[in-house]
């Protein structure tokens, strides 16, 4: 694969390049970004650097036009969080953010121009009737409810279905766990609760520790299959362990061995070995050996195959195998959670469901 | 005992006030709300001093509407109950 | 170099292929497109627009194609594509050329926060413009058509891109979508006006977009100042009636009208504050256009 072709990592990898990109290479750099949903992460790497002035106009009124979705959002994180903690508040639970909110509501450099739809939290699986019970008296639903969609979230998923606030609108995913319970990896949940950090100035709110935030990020890609915003979630990956470990020296050592102890090896190897080739992640030594561990027994097939779906989804960026590839990894996926005789049957009614979805799309107008 | 009403911090909301009406901003929700005169009034005059009801109604008929009719603690104390449930008093027990 | 210097074939050539490239006020777009309806309606309605440069930046790469499957023959379709994005469900395939122009409103409305964008019609005489929001079925189109085929310069049919400061509108002049009896009300009124394809049965019933004056195209860089904002209301058979709205009520009306007031947030609430500052309010009825049109030019005379 000609990696080559995304020129937006292109730019992550080495910012100084600006200077030396044309109108047509902004061009392409606006829509992979457009795709790949990193256009406030654009606009907020330039800020930071006060390097905006340096991209060409037509350019820089994209990315300052998503200044105004990421500041909406990322203010009403903050207050969805309020509310998400007055329901859990009356049943004694903590909030344990996980992914975008995570970082965004921690202040992590992975939050800056971060753009997400839901917020995602960790409720023990003992607790999560009591959960379901107290947010639905605080007016979060099931939205769409649909009885073969809500068994097989309850069977197959480490979330149940996702929660709509009926007033705000808002979409709340409630997980178990990191993982589909029935994967071959089975990270112990509790332990993720045992080292969970409390956020600065907000009480009862907590996030995973910065080591474990780290390998779920690597979880969340390189096991769910829906690989569609696949480039951003890299990018997550890539800044928080630029942060972390410059914050820790011995991060990569810790890595490493939480790892292990998670049994979580394979997702740390693609992690590490991803981020370095697209971004540039620089890895110690140690991280590096240590990740050899979790090595998948093809390698070249799995490069293959994760070298085109973790590209921008967009056409500059395809090749004649990158929907094969997508494809493959999708059902992959769902091969490492679901039994083989129950996984044909589930597909085809999920490509069916997205079928009647697509119907419901928005009219033009 | 007696309640002293008094509006929220002025970074929680936006008024904007045109011949008496009155739009408000609200931060936190980022909805809008129209306020009729009396409303715009009373959060204006709350917004500079907090105030007990009858001491409010009486600012308002004095300084207000000398000439209209008189406005009653019952009129004003519905504006009151609005206001806070859309966030921008504070009542305190003094 | 405008599209109408193109000939016809050459230009269904390159929309059928690389797509072409050209310049709609502020915004560079892309178009590609393999239906000769949606290539020969670019010709007609679009014929005075310029083409951009070579290697120029590219806003908005569309294409309107026909969705990927079987449906090629049975009841075939179109769907709308940016960037990878389907944001709409497919049309059947004679509406294409209306899915060309609704996208284009999307891919403005749903993106350039850089302004805050009301739906409305923007007319413009002498520097200063009237901004009339309104949701659909209010008669704004027709008014819209009818002051611009007697003078008014045309900013927007739909869609006023306003800064931040409120100190000025920024013109997209763009063909007129007129609906159902207004399509032959304006085609009765202006022998010479060209309309593009009659398209039934859309979602907003029949439809036909009305081309809009060479000059207003020309002049698309001409920022206007916003002097009234009016809620127009077609009601048949009522008399014309132009009165005073109140301040906070038009705020409250333009806001629900408009596609980003919550995205802006506070800053919003500023622009339309200062956008309501500077502005005459009224709410207008009519039934005759002739009358209507006499309003708007003794509005004008006496600002």
């Amino acid at each position: 694969m000609d990696i080559s072709k995304n020129k937006l990592a292109e730019l992550l990898r080495s910012p100084e390049k600006m200077d030396q990109f044309n109108l047509s290479d902004w061009d392409v750099i606006i829509r992979q970004a457009r795709a790949s949903n990193l256009m406030f992460k654009l606009y907020h790497l330039f800020e930071q650097k006060n390097d905006l002035g340096k991209v060409p106009l037509e350019a820089r009124r994209h990315l300052e036009a998503s200044r105004h979705l990421g500041a909406n959002l990322h203010h009403s994180v903050f207050l969805e969080v309020e509310y998400i903690n007055s329901a859990l508040k009356c049943i004694g639970l903590p909030v344990v953010l996980l992914k975008g909110a995570a970082y965004v509501i921690k202040g992590a450099e992975a939050g800056n121009g971060r753009l997400f739809s839901d917020i995602d939290i960790l409720v023990e699986k003992n607790h999560l009737p009591e959960a379901e019970k107290i947010f639905k008296q605080h007016g979060w639903f099931a939205s769409n409810y649909d009885e073969y969609n809500d068994r097989y979230y309850r069977s197959w998923m480490h979330e149940i279905p996702p929660l709509t606030h009926v007033k705000r609108d808002s979409v709340l995913d409630v997980h178990h766990a990191i993982i589909p319970p029935t994967a071959n990896l089975k990270p112990d949940t509790s332990k993720l609760f045992n080292c969970i950090e409390q956020v600065d100035g907000l009480e009862n709110v907590f996030t995973l520790s910065s080591i474990d935030m780290v390998l779920h990020s690597a979880v969340h890609l390189f096991q769910d299959g829906e690989l569609e915003h696949g480039f951003r979630d890299l990018v997550d990956l890539d800044a928080l362990a630029r942060e972390f470990s410059a914050q820790d020296s011995s991060f990569w050592e810790k890595l490493v061995s939480r790892a292990q102890e998670l049994g979580l090896q394979r997702p740390l190897y693609y992690a590490i070995r991803y981020t370095r080739r697209f971004l540039n992640t620089p890895i110690s030594q140690l991280g590096l050996h240590g990740s050899e561990e979790g090595k998948p027994s093809f390698p070249k097939l799995m490069d293959f195959l994760f070298e085109r779906a973790l590209m921008p989804a967009h056409s500059t960026c395809d090749d004649s195998f990158t929907a094969l590839a997508r494809w493959v990894l999708y059902i992959r996926a769902h091969y490492l959670r679901m039994p083989l005789s129950l996984l044909l049957p589930h597909l085809i009614r999920k490509a069916y469901m997205k079928r009647v979805e697509k119907n419901k799309a928005a009219t033009a107008q | 005992m007696t309640k002293v009403w008094s509006a929220v911090s002025p970074d929680l909301f936006q008024l904007k006030e045109w011949e008496g009406e009155g739009v408000l901003y609200l931060a936190d929700s980022g909805d809008t709300h129209l306020l009729n005169q009396v409303g715009v009034q009373v959060l204006m005059i709350l917004k500079d001093k907090p105030f007990e009801l009858s001491e409010l109604v009486e600012q308002l008929n004095q300084s207000i509407y000398p000439n209209s009719e008189r406005i009653t603690d019952n009129m004003i104390s519905g504006v009151l109950t609005e206001l806070y449930y859309l966030g921008v008093l504070t009542k305190v027990k003094s | 170099m405008n599209i109408g210097s193109i000939p016809q074939i050459d230009l269904l050539k390159t929309i059928q292929n690389e797509g072409v490239v050209f310049q709609v006020a502020g915004f560079t777009i892309k178009l590609q497109s393999p239906f000769p309806e949606v290539s020969k309606n670019i010709h007609k309605l679009y014929s005075d627009y310029p083409l951009a440069e070579q290697g120029s930046f590219i806003d908005f790469h569309m294409k309107v194609a026909p969705p990927k499957g079987l449906r090629r023959w049975y009841r075939p379709q179109v769907e709308f594509h940016l960037d990878g994005f389907r944001p709409f469900k497919p049309l059947p395939q004679d509406q294409a050329y209306a899915m060309f122009e609704w996208s284009l409103n999307w891919c403005i409305a749903n993106h350039m926060h850089n302004y805050f964008i009301v739906h409305a019609a923007v007319v413009e005489k002498e520097g200063k413009c009237i901004i009339f929001p309104a949701p659909p079925g209010s008669g704004k189109s027709t008014l819209c058509a009818s002051l611009v085929m007697s003078g008014w310069r045309l900013l927007s049919d739909e869609l006023a891109l306003v800064d931040r400061n409120a100190e000025n509108v920024f013109p997209i002049p763009r063909p007129i979508n007129l609906k159902n009896a207004s399509i032959d009300i304006i085609r009765a009124r202006y022998p010479g006006a060209i309309f593009g394809p009659i398209i039934k049965d859309t979602a907003k019933g029949t439809v036909s977009h009305l081309k809009p004056p060479a000059t207003s195209v020309r002049l698309a860089s001409q920022l206007s100042r916003p002097a009234w904002v009016i809620f127009p209301k077609y009601q048949a058979g009522s008399i014309t009636k132009l009165e005073k709205k109140s301040k906070a009520q038009t705020f409250m009306g333009v806001a629900q009208n408009a596609f980003n007031y919550t995205v802006l947030g506070s800053e919003g609430f500023d622009t339309l504050g200062r956008l309501i500052d500077g502005c005459d309010c009224y709410d207008f009825c009519y039934s005759d256009i002739d009358e209507a049109i006499e309003t708007f030019q003794s509005l004008l005379d006496s600002k």
